[in-house]
């Protein structure tokens, strides 16, 4: 793997297009450059630069479980709605509403989940994430105070956010199968839901899986001990699945 | 077979020209969007009464003032922004009703809610929770205003949400709204809700209250 950070001007695009004209293979780049001030610090910031990683690394791992049909389908659904939506409130994934969207949804709630979840474990409290631009994450500016190791991101988001554009993948929803702590009202997430694993998540996204709605009824098939699978149906319609 | 890579290559470039090169020319905003964040909104139920009689009124108000000064890690930086002529200056109201520990259900119903200020729908993913409520520009702020009548009986909670990616030309802007009530009677939220424990911090910044 090549990891190329980028404190430049120059748009990802660019990099990409650089990089294979002159042979160098990327399997991941970050770009860092800084062209908004009120956003400087948070680029540089170990949580934030951790999370991403952690983020892009989970779409690696659902390679490897998935494989690479299941892969190629979920990049191409990427590549066709950033294709559709090249800027704007519906940059990078879309709306939501198109057939492309389920792989979308299920692939960076994955993503999402495991990028906050293990920089939490590190970092616990997200400083340079509070009341700063992380795109595509609720900020939560309300909030003052510590929140302890979910991380307000997971747990605050909130699907029903009016002009989110992102809110059809459902982030949160992961932390709040594993959870044991009360949802904030706030989120109007019906969680009563707990006690499942990242290991039990993970091995529910099979090659066969690529809607929410099946992520869901493979969990149950392969966890149906949990006592707290009759609340399941209750948790993923708070996310509109 | 080199040359063949070399071919897919430079192909490979003009596709990645065509995408990025192109939509550059398209967009407006050329080098992106500037995003910021504020802190500045406020709300508040009026009269601020642990409990109000079925048929009783609530007034709610929220200004947020087109001139803020953008936050960074709680603290503001820099200086002053003016953000009048802004799209998308909407958020919710939500109103639920306790069911028991960690279980709440839409209360929206439960009042007659009238605006006098701005606009309000449906929130179309909870309608029972949540209505969408649209800011209005006047002088130097942003306004909502409206008052809701009780009409069943019970334990409230109400919030306001931070408006999220409010939007002017190349700029957005998500907002804090606090609701500044001196008393907020969150001890229905903590005995009810919350069974006692302390209430998760997002939810300080609830409103509750009952009807009888």
């Amino acid at each position: 793997m090549f990891v190329y950070g980028g404190n430049t001007n120059v748009p990802g695009g660019w990099v990409q297009a650089w990089a294979i004209l002159s042979g160098v293979h990327l399997d991941m780049f970050i770009d860092y450059h800084i062209d908004n001030p009120a956003t400087a610090s948070q680029a540089f910031s170990s949580d934030w630069i951790k999370g991403t990683f952690y983020h892009e690394l989970s779409h690696a791992s659902q390679y490897v479980q998935a494989g690479s049909s299941w892969y190629n389908n979920f990049v191409n659904a990427e590549l066709d709605e950033q294709y559709k939506y090249p800027s704007g409130q519906y940059n990078p994934y879309g709306t939501g509403g198109s057939s492309n969207s389920p792989i979308i949804a299920l692939g960076e709630a994955w993503a999402y989940h495991m990028g906050f979840y293990l920089a939490n474990q590190k970092y616990n409290v997200e400083n340079s994430l509070k009341g700063d631009a992380e795109a595509f994450v609720q900020p939560a500016l309300s909030d003052y105070s510590n929140i302890g190791n979910d991380g307000f991101s997971l747990e605050n988001f909130t699907p029903a956010l009016p002009n989110d554009g992102f809110k059809w993948i459902p982030k949160g929803l992961m932390l709040d199968l594993m959870d044991n702590t009360l949802e904030p009202t706030r989120t109007k997430v019906n969680d009563l839901v707990s006690g499942y694993t990242i290991q039990q998540i993970f091995a529910a996204l099979q090659s066969d899986v690529s809607t929410i709605a099946q992520f869901k009824a493979r969990l149950l098939q392969q966890n149906p001990n949990n006592p707290t699978n009759n609340q399941i149906n209750n948790l993923f319609a708070s996310y509109g699945y | 077979m080199g040359t063949n890579i070399k071919n897919i290559q430079v192909l490979a470039t003009l596709f990645l020209f065509a995408i990025y090169g192109c939509n550059s020319c398209k967009s407006l905003c050329v080098s992106g969007k500037t995003e910021y964040f504020f802190n500045a909104g406020t709300a508040n139920f009026y009269p601020d009464k642990d409990s109000i009689k079925v048929g009783d009124t609530l007034w709610f108000t929220s200004i947020i003032p087109k001139r803020m000064r953008p936050i960074q890690n709680s603290q503001p930086v820099g200086d002053s922004i003016d953000f009048s002529g802004a799209s998308d200056m909407t958020t919710d109201l939500a109103l639920t009703s306790p069911l028991g520990i960690g279980s709440q259900t839409g209360a929206v119903d439960s009042f007659f809610i009238v605006p006098i200020k701005g606009n309000l729908q449906p929130n179309s993913l909870i309608p029972h929770s949540a209505k969408n409520v649209h800011f209005i520009e006047e002088n130097n702020d942003y306004f909502l205003s409206l008052f809701l009548v009780a009409q069943k009986k019970g334990i409230y909670f109400a919030d306001i949400a931070d408006i999220f990616q409010a939007k002017k030309n190349c700029e957005v802007a998500s907002i804090g709204i606090h609701i500044i009530d001196a008393d907020k009677h969150l001890h229905y939220l903590q005995d009810i809700y919350y069974g006692g424990r302390p209430i998760a911090p997002i939810d300080s910044n609830s409103y509750c209250f009952k009807v009888y």
